[in-house]
């Protein structure tokens, strides 16, 4: 920020040239690099999500804008919904073209893509900005009304106006807080669920039980074949929330049609009362080795 | 007309787009105060979780404290442009956090789960264009699934990236809108207030916050009637009128310095991704675009410039045109039948030839709070009563402005739209058309607001919107200086408050407004933890792509916890509604199974206990007799898959059970 000789405030309406260039630099940087992130899809999970962020939302959006919007014209507000809506857009157009290609829409095709765009159009933007609408951009102009910039604003902005915006970000931040528990809090119905699926090629039966009681639950399990006792089996204590896994072997009875019935109770339940969940596979048995 | 006070000068109060001195304005306390709103939101749904019986006074409380900070300092004349712009967004982004806090973690709307399956589809396959039977359009229009596409394999969940995704949508609305209004009115005030209205239209706060396609599309919509108006004026062809004199150096120099070339590329860009996204919006923006082009060759004749607005209005038309023809046919046939039917009605309901629909109650036969039936009254008179207001002032302000025009013509569907309320088919079209109507009511109401708030306050804005009818209406009360002000201010800042709570009340039902315990058939309400474990056990256990015979809410789990195919009348050709609800099979019964090729059914035992909230315990036309349900589902109709011979139940957790029928159909291997 200077001041021309008439005293009224200057600015540049953009970044000067060395300050874009610098800009330009490091969208084209980090355009790159999540490019590369993405392409290669062996880097931690942290920086896959952040490459993926990058490219998703804003780098190829804001090199677009700088190349097709170098110079003046625009102001901040217009220059955040260009970027906002060029980068929405050309996302949705990218996954047109990718679809078209034959690699297909992954990670890889994403990540070069984005990365080509967001590097030609720094490349422009960068050679836009030699020719003469930047010129004219570099040069300080008049501004009538004095300290319009977000940065003055800030700079003027009282020590208690800033604690105000961070206690909001912190309060929005313990709405999401209070939300989530309310979720976690919620009284539920409990249950328990048991299910049967055929495993081996039909040479054995994996049974699962699922405890949502909402308390550590013990089951006894009772399984017959074809109406005869196969196998009773009494689980771990499951945790509220916990899953039991089983694979049981049947006997091998050639291509017969065989009805698997198991029955659940929990700890407490007396077996002379029904069954708290059964389920039922009926299965075609194979020949024996 | 007889003024009822004498105007005050300019400059009494601090003039429209003024720059404030105090750092950041009221910006951190409205901040400060709308997330103190989000907290008071987030108590309302836990206590609602709760079954605690305030939640819903501490929910609307919460949306107040969020509301009314922002419509204080937005109508009021001290914040500066740059203020209100970070007010708008804030406003966006708040009232979004609104629909987040009420699922927090997941997502539980009907529709999300509809995209939800095209974009698993799209993650796995590589590919767009595949078969999503829950939503036939959706694979026709995958913008919003690209968009998100890229963070889901970036390792996102899906959830959060759709949060992402429609939080960066929502905020391009809201600046778009903004940017939209202050080319239209020259007024930052104006503009600001515009959008606040627009955020009270009854999709705003739950429909248009969703995972859906229109989530997306509208804000890009709304970004290109920007591009084209902003390079209208980048071409020279209109330079609207200023409330303020200090603005007009910044605009002359906006008008100077154009990019019209790279406005251009960016309209027919945005046009683009709008014409893949969303059918409605498409038809939508290009509806306006006509009529916006047609305003504006009209001004021609009245000496207006050429302002280019034919051909954006040609190229919506024939993209959106072109890609429902040739690409997406299938939204012909989807989309056809609702509109048909809900004009078929509308006029019947004219001619007398039927009834109209019982207005605020619920499938179920439950009717909303009578305290909420007045104030969604009372919403819609706030925005009737404002057309006679601002109609006259635009005519008189802008009558060689297209964009004001055009924002006028559609304000004037809003009577219409409240009419298709009134009948069955209609009342889903109103609701749905209520955020493409509030694009041109938002404009007009919030000019009526100002207008009113200026008059009764005295203040002459250089640009004269005073209001004829308000002068006049306070002289006849014989209300004058700081008593007229006070009337003013407190009728307009009722009016907003009214608008916003109305705009809730008609845009979700109470019941699926806050969260809370199960209900039957109830969207949001019905996504219960046991349903998600058996959809999820599916795809471990079975494996994608089984055809399941399903009830509405277990369709949506199946098709994006289980990434099965449960069939639907729509999407597989064949209604399955006779096997579904009758309490034996017939041998009809069976051959219908079978040539649906279904392999498996899932029972749902808490269906029977309730009448379905949204109508249907399936999909529509499902009931055997006209009319909604009277009494629910015999809970026979599920038991008869236990006992029947050849089905296996495989899953079972109490209140849903997963039968395989592969033997009885022949689809056993």
């Amino acid at each position: 920020m200077t001041r021309s000789p008439s005293g009224s405030s200057l600015r540049w309406p953009t970044a000067p040239p060395r300050r874009g260039t610098l800009i330009l630099i490091v969208i084209a940087a980090l355009g790159l690099g999540a490019g590369i992130v993405l392409t290669r899809g062996s880097a931690p999970q942290p920086l896959l999500a952040l490459a993926g962020a990058l490219l998703a939302f804003g780098l190829p959006g804001m090199a677009l804008s700088r190349a097709m919007f170098a110079g003046p014209g625009m102001g901040r507000a217009e220059r955040i919904a260009l970027v906002i809506g060029i980068q929405l857009s050309l996302i949705v157009v990218c996954g047109f073209l990718l679809h078209l290609l034959r690699p297909g829409i992954s990670p890889a095709s994403w990540g070069s893509l984005l990365a080509d765009i967001t590097l030609v159009a720094c490349a422009i933007a960068w050679l836009r900005s030699r020719g003469p609408a930047a010129a004219q951009a570099s040069r300080p102009r008049a501004v009538t009304r004095p300290g319009s910039s977000w940065k003055v604003a800030i700079a003027r902005a009282s020590t208690g106006q800033l604690l105000m915006l961070v206690a909001a970000g912190l309060v929005a931040a313990l709405a999401l807080v209070v939300a989530r528990a309310g979720v976690a809090m919620q009284p539920q119905t409990p249950w328990t669920a048991l299910s049967i699926e055929a495993a081996e090629g039909g040479r054995a039966a994996t049974l699962r039980v699922a405890n949502a009681e909402g308390h550590p639950e013990t089951y006894h399990l009772v399984v017959t074949i074809d109406g005869e006792p196969l196998t009773t089996i009494d689980t771990p204590t499951l945790a509220d929330g916990a899953t039991w896994t089983q694979t049981i072997e049947l006997p091998s009875a050639g291509a017969f049609l065989r009805q698997v019935d198991v029955s659940l109770w929990r700890a407490a339940d007396p077996l002379e009362l029904a069954a708290y969940r059964s389920v039922r596979l009926s299965s075609r048995g194979v020949p024996g080795p | 007309m007889t003024a009822a006070v004498a105007p005050r000068p300019a400059t009494s109060g601090p003039a429209a787009g003024a720059v404030s001195t105090e750092g950041l304005g009221e910006l951190p306390r409205t901040a400060l105060l709308a997330a103190t709103g989000l907290l008071v939101v987030a108590t309302g749904n836990t206590l609602s979780r709760l079954e605690v019986g305030i939640a819903p006074l501490v929910w609307w409380l919460g949306l107040l404290l969020i509301v009314v900070p922002f419509a204080v300092r937005l109508i009021g004349r001290a914040a500066d442009r740059r203020e209100r712009v970070a007010l708008v967004i804030l406003a966006g982004l708040a009232l979004y956090g609104v629909k987040i806090l009420g699922a927090p973690s997941a997502f539980v709307m009907l529709d999300e789960f509809l995209h939800w399956a095209t974009l698993d589809d799209i993650v796995v396959t590589g590919r767009l264009f595949t078969t999503n039977n829950i939503l036939l359009a959706s694979p026709y229009y995958p913008g919003l699934e690209i968009a998100t596409d890229l963070l889901v394999r970036s390792g996102f969940s899906t959830w959060e990236a759709g949060v992402l995704v429609v939080g960066a949508a929502r905020m391009l609305m809201m600046l778009a809108l903004f940017l939209l209004y202050e080319r239209a009115s020259g007024d930052s005030r104006l503009a600001s207030v515009g959008v606040l209205v627009y955020a009270a239209n009854p999709g705003f706060l739950f429909f248009d916050a969703q995972f859906a396609y229109e989530s997306l599309a509208l804000p890009l919509a709304i970004f290109a009637m920007w591009c084209i108006q902003r390079r209208e004026v980048a071409t020279g062809a209109t330079l609207p009128g200023r409330a303020d004199p200090a603005e007009a150096p910044r605009l002359a120099r906006l008008a100077r310095a154009g990019h019209p070339l790279s406005l251009t590329a960016a309209l027919f860009l945005s046009i683009a991704a709008v014409v893949v996204t969303h059918h409605v919006t498409a038809i939508a923006v290009s509806g306006c675009l006509v009529a916006w082009a047609v305003v504006g060759t009209l001004l021609r004749f009245r000496g207006g410039r050429p302002a280019g607005l034919v051909g954006p209005a040609v190229v919506a038309v024939t993209a959106t045109a072109a890609w429902m023809l040739y690409v997406a046919f299938i939204t012909v046939g989807y989309l056809a039948p609702a509109l048909g039917g809900a004009v078929d009605q509308v006029f019947e309901l004219i001619a007398g030839d039927e009834g109209s629909r019982e207005l605020f109650r619920s499938a179920t036969g439950v009717a909303a709070p009578a305290w909420e039936q007045v104030v969604g009254y009372g919403s819609v008179a706030v925005v009737v009563l404002a057309l006679p207001i601002a109609l006259p002032i635009i005519w008189r302000r802008w009558q060689t402005s297209a964009l004001p025009l055009t924002l006028a013509l559609i304000s004037l569907l809003y009577p219409v739209s409240l009419l298709a309320r009134l009948t069955a088919r209609g009342a889903e079209l109103a609701q749905r058309s209520a955020e493409f109507i509030f694009v041109g009511a938002g404009f007009v109401t919030a000019l009526a607001a100002l207008a009113v708030y200026d008059t009764a306050a005295g203040y002459a804005p250089p640009d004269g919107w005073r209001s004829g009818i308000v002068a006049w209406l306070l002289a006849r009360l014989r209300l004058a200086g700081s008593r007229a002000g006070r009337l003013g201010t407190a009728a307009v800042m009722t009016g907003l408050i009214v608008l916003f709570m109305g705009g809730a009340v008609l845009g979700i039902a109470p019941w699926a407004r806050l969260p809370g315990p199960y209900l039957v058939s109830a969207d949001p309400r019905s996504v219960t933890p046991q349903g998600i474990d058996a959809a999820a056990w599916t795809l471990d256990a079975l494996g994608p792509g089984r055809r399941f015979l399903s009830d509405r809410t277990s369709r949506t789990l199946l098709a994006t916890y289980g990434r099965q195919h449960p069939i639907s009348s729509a999407g597989d050709r064949i209604n399955l509604r006779s096997a579904y609800f009758a309490t034996m099979l017939t041998l009809e019964d069976q051959e219908l199974l079978t040539r649906a090729g279904v392999e498996y059914v899932i029972a749902d035992h808490r269906l029977p206990t309730s009448l379905p909230y949204v109508g249907v315990y399936v999909e529509r036309g499902e009931q055997f007799t006209s009319g909604p349900w009277t009494v629910p589902m015999s809970a026979a109709a599920l038991d008869k898959w236990r006992a029947l011979p050849g089905a296996d139940r495989i899953y079972d957790n109490g209140d849903l059970e997963i039968l395989d029928i592969r033997r009885l159909t022949g689809r056993a291997q």
